[in-house]
């Protein structure tokens, strides 16, 4: 059969092929977008996925944990003060402490007859700690993530415009962090907080008002170092505008060390607050933080080390979250990084 | 270079002023008096002291006179330590905390380059993990629940150290640890940071290229040029560390500067605020100039910029 | 990759070794410093003490505060001191006379009574003393206690000179004392340390600097400050010159200054001091230990209540607002070192009357927690208003302590009174008295410690036109009781108790305050540690009679 197809070959079949220019240059993988690429990057990091579904959990008892509990995180009950924590089923595995049991082996739980399960214990008022612990964590990340986007804003466009403008500008404009950041930042809080009702908005705005110098001082070092890459300077031999230079070619480019700094704002917004309720100008009471429960715990840290160690515990595992988060984000943002 | 010098000195006299200045406004705002004993004083008593003291005169008034006394570098005498004068005040304890913050800076930028190093090198391996790990720690406890902890296991069950007090080396060192794990994070995570970035850039590639064992690629291009940005963030880290001594200055019973500024805010001490806040405002804007010099020496690019204007 | 694994290990071996190595230079040392202060071996009379700051000033002139006062107690004496059993004891005054319309003093000075420098201690050194705190220019704060004296308030104020003062030297070993009342503390008033003894020429040469240092202070107690560093310590060491050194066991006192209670009791823990003050959360630590210790304070607190602002305006919601906290509880569990419920406003253990019993054992509980009652109360109240809702601010101080109970209090109203709002306004402790002193609360969490051994320095803050009163109340009664008991009754004492206890009585009867709790003192004292005693104003501690056994 073969053999009778070679002879109906005809020569005219056998012609140079023309040649096919927008064949050639087809581009074979999908075309992405920039964050699409992201995306398909970062989710290769496993680590910034475990980060991100641990800050979804978090998140998530911070949402809803509090609503599901019948107490609230303000109920006292003095009788029930300072019990340890006891889970069902959890508290028969001896190690994990979980049994209701204070540091020195009595069941505190079955001391004073109580019959309900805490299972972060109670705090020195009778609160329930696990109620207080997700209540905490909501303020925590709400006054977090605030002052991250305010510190944001603010830094990109003050350091951009400073380390981009240089000269004069960015002169001036040094000094005024400067002067910022050498007025004692405890002082400007002190007046912050007594001039407007303390409350979780002025907390956040006392943090803010001398933090995004740091962003900004990151922003600016960073334009500096890159406005005079080639490719700013090709841009701008094209005629880009000053905006576009800026928004377009420079902010994408310095996208790494922001997205880091940011990702430490949130923390480190968390702890400010520790602070301030450590000199005594944190949030108000009964309300809760993270950091304002770490700090009342840590009077008892050797009486009643689960005050300490729950919050800490969810502290670390929250900041540890945002941390890995942060590090797959700066992978993947950074295209050298492409495989 | 030398001109550039004395017009930065020039600003950081007028910065200098201009916080003064600040500091002297906000301060009045301050609600309250200095008296120590008010809550016992009747309100004409307390007008009748506060007299004594020139408080009652206008504000423009008493900030002249303040000036004035400035400039002859006479800072008043404290309120809540009856007569004594500030710079005394801040002589005596500027010591324990200077020290403690620059064991805390030098181990931490130490122990956190290392970290940091060894975290870039080794991406996305254990020894990365670890690393951050470590980091993560560092920033999530708070000093003050670490020293606790240290105090408690170092110095109470294991009695390896002393608990607290300051006289002699073993007893700076649980502050300078507690300290200097908030240092030792931030570095190890910007000098991850600064090397991965460096260690992927082309010059490096070249480096290899030319057959640069691995070892003289990381030490002679990628850790120099890590370090530049590194410089930048000690200055502010410097300052951080003086909130930070403030607490672990009050748990070790360090005679320092942190705790007598807090006490002196909460009391009204109006003359060791002031000289207190001069003093660390001029400390700090002194650590961010010769920063940036140092920046412009290490850093050509830096230079470069800086000479066109 | 092996080997650069090995790398890194050795990096956070060597790390670990290091903190090893320094551990373990301190090891030795720290155990061999301990070793010496074994209880065994305390038989060296040295006492190891903790204070919770540095010494604001050791000038009597402008002392201000409690770590003064407890240093000028021990290292200073004047005519009087207080003994034992808190009764005024002889000083430097041997004796003394009052004259018949009881507004003369005259103090017979004991002739042994001498400086640390070896001058005598005359009549001379307390006119000195006392003028120089009731002169303008030297901004005493305490001036005012010695106002009792006869034109001392004018010329506090400037409006006499200073020698216009009824204080005069008879001779160098008499000082007379003319009163502006009779009033029967004053003895009481002379253990004070704004009334301690200065001597003249010493106090000159120093200038500014006088009370500065160890050095640049002059001693005439039973201890002397042999070294003083700042925010760090200080010690005592007996003093050779003391009149009645014999009396004095101890040889020496380390005092350190710590400001944090846990770093306080890890020391105690490593035995490097006797004596330690302890928060509620260590008391449920060391309630069972042997050394454990509880003493009951003279300092009341109270809530405050703005009598002018609805609801407080009606005396059923201040009595059920008094009533609807179970302060019991909160005694026991949040404040948990010996604090007692408080039903009244002058405190327990604090004075006798005439007939020798305690003012509160006269007068007893004169309000109670009912919550029943105070339901009742509350809806009556808010019937009279004609409102079924109300929101108050309570006005707290920001300390830890005083949070947890603003907390706590919040939530008894809440809950006990329906329609109730409590807002809670936490402020630095200057904006708080400010905000007081101005009236702007309506419930306001506050306190009072005694100047004098006398029900009245309780008591007149009640009246119409105190300063301290800053409740808006006023009771015509109530002010005619205390007005008499400061002038014409003083010739009859019991006749006096009798018009306080009544006083006392009244406020309860419109309740402008809600009384809350006597302070309690938990602490650690090891167990050879004797007669540290303990005063109820004036200087916290004396140390004269304590001793190691």
């Amino acid at each position: 059969m073969a053999k009778q197809q070679y002879d109906q070959l005809s020569p005219e079949w056998f012609q140079p092929a023309p040649p096919n220019v927008g064949e050639q240059e087809k581009i074979n993988r999908p075309s992405l977008t920039f964050w699409h690429d992201v995306w398909l990057r970062l989710r290769e990091n496993k680590a910034a996925i475990a980060g991100m579904i641990m800050i979804v959990i978090l998140a998530l008892l911070a949402i809803f944990a509090p609503m599901a509990s019948e107490r609230s995180y303000k109920a006292q009950n003095l009788s029930h003060a300072k019990l340890p924590p006891k889970v069902p089923v959890l508290e028969n595995i001896s190690w994990l402490n979980l049994d209701g049991k204070d540091p020195n082996g009595v069941d505190v739980y079955k001391e004073r007859g109580v019959k309900e399960y805490y299972w972060f214990g109670t705090d020195d008022l009778g609160r329930d700690l696990w109620v207080r612990t997700w209540y905490g964590t909501r303020i925590s990340l709400y006054i977090g993530l605030l002052a991250a986007v305010i510190d944001l804003f603010i830094g990109i466009a003050y350091g951009g415009i400073s380390g981009y403008y240089g000269g004069r500008v960015d002169n001036a404009m040094q000094r005024v962090i400067e002067i910022l950041n050498g007025i004692p930042y405890l002082i400007v809080v002190i007046l912050f907080i007594l001039i407007f009702e303390p409350g979780i908005i002025s907390i956040t705005l006392a943090m803010v008002i001398t933090g995004w110098t740091t962003m900004a001082r990151i922003v600016r070092g960073q334009i500096l170092k890159l406005k005079n890459m080639e490719y700013v300077l090709a841009a701008r031999t094209l005629g880009a505008s000053n905006s576009r230079l800026i928004f377009k070619h420079l902010i994408p480019n310095v996208m790494g060390p922001i997205i880091i700094t940011t990702m430490f704002t949130i923390p480190s917004a968390i702890f400010t607050e520790a602070f301030l309720s450590f000199i005594g100008l944190g949030i108000r009471p009964p309300e809760a933080s993270l950091g304002s429960l770490v700090n009342e715990g840590y009077k008892s840290i050797q009486t009643y080390p689960h005050l300490i160690i729950i919050p800490s515990i969810v502290i670390s595992l929250l900041i540890l979250s945002f941390n890995l988060v942060a590090d797959g984000l700066r992978d993947a943002l950074d295209p050298k990084m492409r495989k | 270079m030398a001109r550039y010098t004395i017009q930065r000195i020039v600003y950081m006299v007028i910065t200098l002023f201009i916080i003064a200045t600040l500091t002297f406004f906000l301060m009045k705002l301050l609600p309250g008096s200095p008296l120590q004993n008010q809550e016992k004083l009747t309100p004409e008593q307390r007008a009748l002291i506060l007299k004594e003291y020139g408080l009652d005169k206008p504000v423009p008034v008493q900030y002249v006179q303040y000036l004035g006394n400035l400039l002859q570098g006479d800072l008043g005498v404290s309120f809540q330590y009856d007569n004594r004068p500030v710079t005394e005040l801040i002589g005596d304890r500027i010591g324990p905390s200077a020290q403690l913050g620059f064991q805390a800076i030098v181990f931490g930028t130490i122990v956190g380059l290392v970290l940091g190093i060894f975290a870039a090198i080794r991406h996305n391996s254990w020894e990365d993990y670890t690393a951050t790990v470590i980091a993560v720690i560092g920033i999530s406890v708070p000093s003050f629940v670490l020293a606790g902890f240290l105090q408690y296991f170092i110095g109470v069950k294991l009695q390896w150290l002393p608990v607290a007090f300051w006289e002699g080396f073993k007893y700076t060192i649980m502050p300078t640890l507690a300290l200097s794990v908030g240092v030792i994070a931030n570095i190890a995570r910007f000098m991850r940071t600064e090397m991965l970035e460096v260690l992927s850039s082309d010059y490096i590639l070249t480096a290899r290229a030319k057959g640069i064992s691995n070892a003289g690629v990381v030490v002679k291009h990628a850790i120099r040029n890590s370090l530049i940005p590194v410089i930048t963030i000690l200055g502010p880290m410097a300052v951080n560390l003086m909130t930070g001594t403030l607490v672990i200055e009050k748990i070790f019973a360090v005679p320092g500067l942190g705790e007598q500024f807090v006490r002196s805010i909460e009391l009204n001490d109006y003359p060791v605020i002031m000289g207190t806040t001069l003093f660390y405002s001029a400390l700090l804007i002194f650590v961010i100039f010769i920063v940036d010099i140092l920046y412009g020496i290490v850093d050509p690019r830096i230079r470069l910029a800086g000479g066109k204007k | 990759m092996k080997k650069r694994f090995s790398l890194f290990l050795v990096l956070l071996l060597a790390l670990s070794t290091f903190l090893a190595a320094c551990g373990g230079g301190g090891d030795d040392k720290a155990q061999g410093g301990e070793s010496g202060e074994k209880p065994a071996e305390k038989k060296e009379q040295v006492l190891n003490l903790l204070d919770s700051s540095e010494i604001p000033s050791l000038d009597s002139a402008l002392a201000t505060d409690q770590v003064s006062f407890i240093v000028l107690n021990n290292v200073m004496e004047g005519l009087y001191r207080l003994g034992k059993d808190n009764k005024p004891v002889p000083g430097v005054a041997e004796s003394h006379e009052v004259s018949e319309d009881g507004k003369t003093y005259t103090f017979k000075l004991r002739k042994d009574a001498k400086w640390s420098n070896g001058d005598p201690v005359t009549a001379h050194d307390f006119v000195f003393a006392w003028k120089r705190v009731l002169d303008p220019k030297t901004k005493s704060e305490y001036a005012y206690i010695m106002y009792d004296i006869k034109n001392a308030e004018e010329v506090n104020t400037g409006k006499l000179p200073v020698d216009q003062l009824g204080v005069k030297a008879l001779d160098d070993y008499t000082l007379q004392v003319e009163l502006k009342n009779p009033v029967p503390y004053f003895v009481s008033l002379t253990v004070f340390g704004s009334f301690m003894p200065q001597n003249e020429k010493f106090v000159t040469a120093q200038g500014d600097k006088y009370g500065l240092e160890a050095n640049t202070t002059l001693y005439n107690g039973p201890f002397v400050l042999s070294e003083w560093k700042h925010e760090q310590g200080w010690t005592y060491e007996k003093n050779p010159n003391y009149w009645d050194k014999d009396t004095v066991k101890l040889e020496k006192i380390n005092v350190k200054v710590v400001k944090d209670t846990a770093t306080a009791v890890n020391l105690y823990e490593t035995k490097q001091v006797d004596r330690v003050g302890l928060s509620a959360e260590f008391v449920d630590k060391y309630k069972n230990d042997k050394n454990f210790k509880t003493e009951l304070e003279p300092s009341l607190f109270w809530l405050r209540m703005n009598t002018k602002n609805e609801p407080l305006n009606n005396v059923n919601a201040r009595k059920a607002i008094a009533m609807a906290i179970d302060r019991q509880a909160m005694v026991d569990t949040l404040l948990n070192n010996g604090s007692i419920v408080a039903n009244f406003t002058v405190p327990k253990d604090f004075v006798t009357g005439p007939d020798g019993k305690d003012f509160r054992d006269a007068n007893g509980d004169l309000v109670s927690y009912n919550v029943d009652e105070a339901k009742k109360l509350w809806e009556q109240a808010k019937k009279e208003l004609g409102k079924d809702n109300f929101t108050i601010e309570l006005l707290n101080y920001d300390s830890d302590s005083s949070k947890k109970i603003g907390e706590y209090i919040k939530e008894e109203l809440e809950k006990n009174l329906e329609g109730l709002t409590v807002n809670i306004k936490q402020q630095p402790f200057q904006q708080k008295l400010d905000l007081e002193s101005k009236m702007q609360f309506d419930l306001s969490f506050s306190g009072w410690g005694p100047d004098y051994q006398d029900p009245m320095t309780f008591l007149d803050l009640w009246t119409t036109n105190n300063p301290h009163n800053q409740t808006g109340w006023s009771n015509a009664e109530y002010d005619k009781l205390i007005k008499d008991a400061k002038t014409t009754l003083l010739g009859d004492l019991q006749a006096r108790w009798d018009a306080m206890l009544k006083a006392e009585k009244i406020v309860f009867e419109e309740m402008p305050i809600a009384p809350l709790y006597q302070r309690g003192l938990a602490y650690l004292e090891r167990e050879y540690v004797k007669d540290i005693i303990t005063h109820p104003f004036g200087g916290d501690y004396s140390y004269k009679w304590a001793y190691i056994e």
